[in-house]
Order: structure tokens, then sequence, then C-alpha cells
């Protein structure tokens, strides 16, 4: 601050436009304005509580997504296909097969110890499900040795493909229990009938293993980039601009459930006719006038997706969320607009004041095709659809497009 | 208002009572009102503004300190409201032919009070970026230094603005004829004599006459 200057105009506007509260007689509208503003700013408190979630709920996957990459690294090499989908060769799990037979084998004279009678029907009970765990043995290695002689090196194909081989080496080492099986009580008459039956049911029993294997829901983590021309509207499309977005999403597969989230640059241009922008503070005179638009946009969604269809290397998911929009920068141009003392190019910027907290509704299907283990394509059509209204016209700004782009899977999920 | 019931106006108010909300808006509504009409260009523009400003009072109350003047306190919201407006809504491409009009020095402006309504109609009348410094540092008193960072531009555009504003404050007192009671005499007075639509430019004519 400084003492007051001695500039001659500046003293006499001093002078003249002091102490003049008494000039402004109060008015009942103003203060309906100043409640609604109260009203709204009321409104904006549970807004920070969202704000809250939505941090806790990106922690959250952060974390989990941590937590299984440390647990990934320590966890030892156990299954029979390797981290990078490639399998073990058949001749290998044919070399376990007399091992685990003769595990049974073992268990089998070790329980010779017991009682005469249980003796009786415990032998009875290992001796089938030494025969079923022979028969499951054979399948797997047959259906291996098939896909070997067929040609198939699974060293240069994708995730998919290896599919059927590590099913073939997993029902292959699949050892099955007399739990398993449910046994009834056996009868040295009934043993055959019994192993007919149990055989029969063998593949039902296969399958809930496999399934049961494939059912923890440890989370597979991805990135997704996209980018995909905008298609803008703040007149119902009506009258359409062209804009652009680009995005990076972290995703998280559950099953069939896909949670992701991230961040998008969108710029967003739009056009309204003459008088049907009107924000607060703005001249009336602007407000006749026809606006374009150009606004930079901080999109932070929220989705959640589900997978309708998976066959072979492709899938589709349909899915849903909600957007945050940060307006970055909004620059308005109203042309030239006159007033009472010229005339003039009216331009309307402002930077970082508007934000609308999952004000947007996403719908969106996805189209997955996986190239390789880690690498998939993804085209995305989309829709984005103002819960509020958008920037400081508060528009109804509609977008719309197809978004081209691909996933980098960053987690060794288990395969489908 | 007096100082006792101020407080337990205040009081009231941190407690979000809307009805003594209205109350302090009511009671300090013409002062703030005078403050921030000088930055804006009209009625309308200036209850936004003052709008803004109260509801920063309102959310803010408990920031107040009692032992210092209250209207200080609501003066300063008000023009940083005005400030903020300002800074996130409007900033015009305005084009004048300013450089090649000629100076009118001092001597030309009365040396009495002119009313009120002639010099706020005058203010509001003049490009926000210029009205704004011409607020701030005539009216107001701060430094370019401190408009510059407030309004986020250079001291040398703080300054270039001020003397644009005190131009054209020159000009439409001339312009208008707008004098003292009884300073009836001897007037200079520009006139807006033509309007390019194609550059948006104003040319001014400097006219010597006597009334």
């Amino acid at each position: 601050m400084k003492e007051p200057g001695k500039n001659k105009l500046d003293q006499l506007f001093r002078e003249g436009l002091s102490n003049a509260e008494d000039k402004y007689a109060y008015r009942e509208s103003d203060w309906s304005a100043m409640e609604e503003l109260l009203d709204e700013d009321g409104k904006k408190k549970p807004v920070g509580l969202w704000v809250r979630w939505i941090s806790g709920i990106a922690a959250l996957l952060f974390l989990a997504f941590g937590w299984y990459l440390v647990s990934e690294k320590n966890k030892p090499q156990q299954q029979n296909y390797a981290a990078n989908g490639r399998v073990k060769k058949p001749a290998t799990v044919a070399q376990n097969i007399p091992d685990q037979t003769g595990q049974q084998q073992t268990r089998a004279e070790q329980a010779n110890a017991g009682s005469t009678k249980k003796l009786g029907l415990t032998k009875a009970g290992e001796l089938v499900v030494s025969a079923i765990n022979q028969s499951v043995a054979r399948r797997g290695q047959a259906v291996a040795k098939e896909i070997k002689e067929s040609g198939f090196n699974p060293s240069v194909v994708g995730d998919s493909l290896t599919a059927p081989l590590r099913q073939a080496s997993e029902i292959a080492s699949i050892e099955i229990k007399p739990d398993d099986l449910n046994m009834p009580a056996l009868t040295n008459t009934g043993i055959n009938d019994t192993v007919v039956q149990l055989k029969g049911s063998t593949k039902a029993i296969i399958k809930s293993k496999v399934a049961k294997d494939h059912s923890g829901a440890v989370p597979a983590f991805a990135l997704a980039f996209t980018g995909s021309p905008d298609l803008n509207s703040a007149s119902a499309f009506k009258d359409v601009q062209l804009g652009k977005n680009v995005s990076v999403m972290l995703t998280m597969q559950v099953n069939k459930w896909v949670f992701s989230t991230g961040a998008g640059y969108a710029v967003k241009n739009y056009g309204l006719g003459p008088g049907k922008y009107n924000a607060p503070l703005m001249p009336a005179s602007w407000a006749q006038s026809s606006v374009a638009a150009d606004c930079k946009v901080l999109d932070i969604p929220l989705n959640v997706s589900y997978q309708v269809f998976s066959k072979g290397r492709n899938a589709i998911n349909l899915g849903t969320g909600l957007s945050s929009y940060f307006m970055l920068r909004e620059h308005y141009d109203f042309g030239t607009v006159s007033n009472s003392y010229g005339t003039y190019q009216a331009t309307y910027d402002i930077s970082n004041k508007n934000k609308h907290i999952l004000g947007i509704l996403n719908l969106n299907a996805t189209y997955q095709r996986q190239l390789n283990p880690k690498l998939g394509l993804l085209v995305q059509p989309y829709y984005k659809l103002p819960l509020t209204g958008i920037g400081n016209g508060k528009v109804d700004l509609q977008s719309a497009g197809v978004a081209l782009g691909f996933s980098w899977n960053i987690s060794s999920a288990k395969p489908k | 208002m007096g100082e006792a019931e101020l407080k337990r106006v205040i009081e009231a108010c941190l407690k979000q009572d809307r009805k003594q909300q209205k109350m302090l808006y009511k009671a300090y509504y013409g002062f703030a009102m005078s403050i921030c009409i000088r930055y804006a260009g009209n009625r309308y523009e200036a209850a936004e503004i003052m709008n803004q400003g109260f509801l920063k009072v309102f959310t803010n109350l408990h920031k107040y300190d009692p032992q210092r003047p209250f209207m200080a306190w609501l003066g300063r919201i008000m023009i940083n409201a005005s400030v903020d407006y300002y800074r996130s809504n409007l900033k015009i491409a305005y084009q004048d032919d300013l450089e090649k009009a000629e100076h009118i020095s001092d001597d030309n402006l009365p040396d009495q009070k002119l009313l009120y309504e002639d010099l706020i109609a005058m203010v509001q009348k003049l490009p926000q970026a210029y009205r704004t410094v011409f607020n701030l540092y005539a009216i107001e008193g701060y430094t370019h230094e401190e408009i510059a960072a407030a309004l986020n531009i250079s001291t040398g555009t703080s300054k270039s603005n001020l003397f644009k504003a005190r131009e054209k404050l020159r000009r439409m007192i001339a312009e208008n004829g707008i004098k003292s009671p009884g300073s009836y005499g001897e007037m200079s007075t520009i006139q807006v004599v033509a309007i390019s639509n194609i550059t948006h430019r104003i040319t001014f004519v400097h006219n010597e006459f006597i009334r």
C-alpha cells in the first residue's frame, strides 16, 4: 500500500467516490441471489466426502496392486506353466505320471496296516482312485501329445492359444482323492460297477477342480492407453464440433468385472447460438452473441465394466461409471460486441475455476483383442452424458466417440 | 449496527443462522456495493461480485479478528472479490487509438468535486483492465507491484493500464463537458468521430470550443 497520490485526477475520483454507501439502497432480489449461493455452498460439502471416497478407492486399488506384485515375486514356481505363458514339455508331464501313481500305491500299501474290514474297504477305494488318476493322466497326456503332433509351437503364440496345452498338463497333474469322489461304502462285489460309475463322472470332477483353481479372486492389472477424436455438442448433437482426447487408465480385472480409473486430457469445442449461452457476471451485450467455446479438460473417470463375451483372444466388455471434469482452461469467443463505448472483440478466459466432481455419466463398450500375453488392442465406443451443467455457462455438454488404443498387462495373472 | 450487536450477529452467523446472515448482509449492503460498483460495468455485475464477496465473508467469518474493524475486513474481501472477478472472467482484447490522440493535461480538470453519479458512470465505462488498475491504484492505494501480483500482470502493464485509464477519464470529462457547478467557461472536448467495424478502432478528435 502507498500513501494517497497527489495526481489531481486520482484525487478527484478518490474523493468523489468515497462515502457512497447511502447511494445504494438494499434490494431484496440481491439477497435472494445470495441465498441461492449460500444454499449451493451448503450442497458442495458432500462433494468433499465424495472426493475422499474416490481418493480412498484409488488408494485401495494401488495398494492391492502393490500387494499383488509383492506376493507374486515371493511365490515359488509351483505351477506347470511359466508366467510368460510357455508350458512345460508334454514329456515332463508324462514323466510325472508314474510318480503320482506310485504315491497313490504307497498310500494304499500304508493303509494295509489297518484293521481287516477297514483294510478291505480302504484298499478298494484306493484302487478306484488309482484307476481314475491313471485315466486322468492318460487323458491329459493324450491331449498334450495330440497338440504336439499337430506342429503347434507354444513359444511363439499367444496366451490364449496355449490354454488347451496348459489344460492338458493340468489335467494330467490333478490328483483325485477319495474325499473328492464322495465314495459310498464299497463292497467287494460292487467295486467294478462303482469304478465304471466313477470314471463316468471323472470329467465333471476335473472340470470342477480346474474351475476351482482358476476361481481365486486374484486381480489382474493392466494399463490402457487410448486416444480418439471427440464429438462434442452443447445442443443435443444438433451442432457437433470435433475435439480430441487421450487417456491413460489403470484397470483391475477380478473374474469378469473390470474396475478402472486414470486420467484423460480432452479438448472440447462447441458452439451455441445467440442468447443460448448465459454465464454469471456476463455483460448483457455478450449474451446476445453466439459463442465459440474451446475448453481444455482433465477427465478423471471411475468406471466399472462387465465382460459379456470372451472367446479365444477376443473379449467384449460393457461399462459405466462417473467422471469428474476439471476445467483447466475455458476460452469463449463472442465475436464482435458493441456497447455504449465502442465495438470490440469479446473473449472470455477462465483457468482452473470450474470442476464437476462425478458430474458426468460414462457409458462405453470395449472390444479387446489380445495380440500376445502382454499386449492387447482396444476399440472403445463411448458416450459421456453430463449430470450437471458443464463449464462457466453450465451447458449440457455431451461427448461421444470411438477411442482406439492398446492395453498392456502389468501383472502375470493366471490365464483364462 | 453497534459493536455489541455486530458481535451477536457474527456469532449467530457462525452458526449458519440465515436470519442473522440476512441482517449482516442488509447492514453492510450499501458499503459493499459502493466498492464493487467501481469494479463492475453495471449494477447487475456489481451485485454478482458483491454476493461472491459476502459468500467469502460468511464462509470465513471464523477467521475474522474481532479486535479489528469489521468494515475494513469486509472492504478488503470485497476488493479481493473484485480482483477475482477480473482474474477469472473478463480479459477483453480492447484496442483504441489512444496513442494517436493528443494528451490532455490536468489543467482542464475542474477544481471542485464532481457529482458521484458522473464519476461512477465514467469509471464504469472504462475497459475492465483499465478500470481495475485505476481503482486499485488511485482509489485503494495499491502499488504497481501489488497490483501486478494481484492481477497476474507485469508492473509495466499495470503502469500502462493506469496511464490509459487516466487518459480515458480525462477525455470523458472533456467529451461530456462534465464540470463542477459554477465552473462554466472555456472547455476542450474530445469527440468520437469514427468507429471502424473492421479493425474495431475508435478515432477521437480533439475539439476546442467556448461555452
